[in-house]
């Protein structure tokens, strides 16, 4: 048997309808069966996923089924790269879809560059209506259209990359605190992981190439206006956690939460009075874009300030 | 693995036509499909009748909702249930003509830029025989939709990656005109075509929901023309989407008043489109000529008024083609003249 180039990795938690999109996905690449597998991590699910998996058993002598107990998008990526077998491990979101030529601009990566970990942006699609205001671009991430190493501040997106397996087993994979755990909004700990990898070695290299692009899920959920600001006060909590941060100012940062929220305020008021109508069509494009990205920043700062408060 | 096509069909108390329906179906050329039936909470004979084709034919998938939830709600869930790469209307009381498939999947692998494709259908029930000969370009598809719906639902293929990019689901808010909304807002994102062959039987109930629940539909119309008018850039009030839902259902009235405010609101489109270059200008002026000429047609109005009208406006005037346009606004009016017997 030839060796698997990549391992790809899909961990799924009762999402069983959409998981069929994305397991379809991935066999249907332009790549050689020979060169990789795919490794399905049901995290316990428990809806009829064991039943859509198993249709796919039974027809490809490449796809493994793995059962992983204990609940937590850490633990089911962790077991993922512990079964892998290919040099690069490659994880794909279960409500995600690889575009066809996938597989084959990743082995291009892998090949010619061979960097640390490589990865692509994620464009949105739905399976719902979505509201007038909702730009595509809420539900995309892209990190500009062309191939290069990303600068230190940059991370890969943990829907879309391709890790080498030795550097997950050396740095014992993805920290179990961080990340979804269930039905319970957690983020980072790819971002964890990325970080520690370049604080071992300064030279590695993450590498973003735009086409190894999939499209991503965009659920009804995540397109109503008002759990925005959540979603982000909670992604800032996290960014705040994955940076090892040390004791602060706690009056500094009580300046700094007061400074955002009187500018949030104000900014309510002026969006509603003028806005530049070919920037923020409507006045949900406002809010989302001008407004609700201030919580980002308030929550990291309410959490540095948690922790600041802890280590004292 | 995946078939090649999704043919999706909801049904609620469809049990006198169903059987004919289903068959057309299942005996189609083009045989690499799944027919995915939504049974939107019928309590007539339908669910025994779709459990009968569900034995007999694997093709067939039957899904049952416990209430009437509204045929946007149902589409949405078949499309999400579908797996093929083209997504196929059907109506629960419409025939498809045999190669139907074949020669619509044909089309869609041929043009892969068209997202949505519908056919020409002719019109069953108890009416006369009549044909609904649509345009079959882009441009003047949506030219058309400007007006009035330019597609016949249950004659459609949709590609079901376009679906999926574009977030064109049906909006489950509304309930008739659904069609309409949902091409309103694909125009903007995919390539429009109708096939100019007649391909469907459609069934036309006299008390079918496009006679019951007139208010309704307009307030659906209502969205879709703004919506439509928006990349135009120019103001209008309620009473022109009045008018302009008057002229899209040829409602014409019989005054020189309602004449005259026509041509001002359909000059207004024009112009406003010569402007924004939204619609190819020669192909929009078509389309406002004829509606404007079938607004004389109908027009009651004195004819020295009347004559006035044509020649005043520059519109264009789709009678006596051939003659100058003076002439043809005195002959037009000359006719109507006799037509009504005033000499």
């Amino acid at each position: 048997m030839s060796k698997i180039k990549i391992s790809v990795v899909i961990c799924t938690y009762n999402r069983a309808e959409l998981l069929r999109g994305a397991i379809q996905s991935v066999l249907g690449q332009e790549y050689p069966v020979k060169d990789y597998e795919l490794i399905i991590v049901d995290n316990n699910s428990t809806d009829f996923t064991h039943i859509v998996v198993e249709e796919f058993l039974s027809q490809y002598a490449h796809v493994r089924y793995i059962l992983e107990t204990n609940v937590g998008l850490s633990h089911a990526r962790n077991r993922g790269w512990q079964e892998a077998r290919g040099e690069y491990v490659g994880y794909l979101d279960d409500d995600a879809k690889a575009s066809l030529g996938w597989l084959s601009a990743a082995e291009d990566v892998a090949r010619n560059i061979h960097p640390e970990a490589f990865g692509g942006p994620f464009y949105a699609f739905y399976n719902s209506t979505k509201p007038v205001w909702f730009k595509d671009e809420y539900g995309s991430h892209v990190q500009g259209d062309v191939a290069r190493p990303l600068l230190n501040h940059e991370y890969l997106d943990g829907g879309n990359m391709f890790i080498r397996r030795e550097l997950l087993s050396c740095h014992g994979g993805f920290h179990i605190d961080l990340g979804m755990k269930g039905t319970k909004i957690a983020y980072g700990e790819e971002t964890h992981f990325f970080k520690q990898l370049r604080a071992d070695d300064k030279n590695s290299v993450l590498f973003y190439d735009p086409a190894i692009y999939i499209y991503h899920l965009v659920r009804k959920d995540k397109m109503n206006l008002w759990a925005v600001p959540k979603r982000f006060y909670f992604s800032g909590v996290y960014s705040a956690r994955v940076n090892n941060l040390q004791k602060q100012n706690r009056a500094g940062l009580v300046f700094q939460i007061l400074n955002i929220s009187i500018r949030v305020f104000l900014f309510f008021f002026r969006g509603l009075v003028v806005r530049d109508k070919a920037k923020y069509p409507y006045f949900e494009n406002y809010l989302y874009e001008s407004l609700f990205f201030n919580f980002l920043e308030l929550g990291s700062l309410f959490e540095r300030f948690r922790i600041s408060s802890e280590i004292e | 693995m995946n078939p090649r096509v999704s043919v999706l069909m909801s049904v609620y108390n469809g049990e006198q036509y169903l059987e004919e329906s289903v068959e057309s179906i299942l005996n189609q050329t083009f045989t690499d499909f799944e027919f995915i039936i939504i049974d939107d909470g019928s309590f007539d004979s339908s669910p025994n009748l779709l459990a009968r084709y569900r034995q007999c034919d694997p093709r067939v998938l039957i899904h049952r909702f416990d209430g009437n939830r509204g045929l946007s709600a149902a589409l949405n869930f078949g499309i999400n249930l579908a797996r093929g790469e083209y997504i196929v209307r059907m109506d629960a009381d419409d025939i498809s003509l045999q190669n139907r498939l074949q020669e619509q999947v044909a089309f869609m692998d041929a043009n892969p830029g068209v997202g949505v494709c519908g056919t020409w259908v002719e019109l069953i029930g108890n009416i006369e025989r009549q044909i609904w000969r649509y345009p079959t370009r882009h441009a003047d598809i949506h030219a058309c939709m400007l007006f009035a719906n330019t597609l016949v639902h249950p004659s459609v293929i949709m590609r079901a990656v376009s679906i999926e990019k574009y977030a064109l689901y049906y909006d489950e808010n509304i309930r008739y005109a659904q069609d309409y909304e949902l091409w309103g807002r694909a125009l903007a994102c995919v390539q429009f075509a109708n096939l100019d062959q007649i391909l469907l039987q459609h069934r036309i109930h006299t008390e079918g929901a496009g006679v019951k629940h007139r208010e309704a539909q307009y307030k659906t119309h209502e969205m879709v023309y703004r919506r439509l008018f928006s990349p135009f850039g120019f103001e209008y009030s309620d009473d022109d989407l009045r008018l302009h839902q008057q002229i899209g259902a040829y409602q014409y009235g019989n005054d020189i008043e309602f004449l005259r405010r026509t041509r001002k609101w359909l000059e207004t489109i024009s112009r406003a489109n010569r402007q924004s270059g939204h619609i190819p200008p020669d192909i929009l002026d078509r389309e406002l000529g004829a509606r404007w000429t079938q607004a004389c047609q109908f027009s009651q109005a004195a004819p020295l008024p009347l004559c006035f009208e044509i020649i005043a406006s520059p519109l264009r005037f789709c009678e006596k083609a051939g003659l100058p346009k003076l002439w043809r606004g005195i002959r037009f009016c000359l006719d109507k003249m006799v037509s009504v017997k005033i000499f």
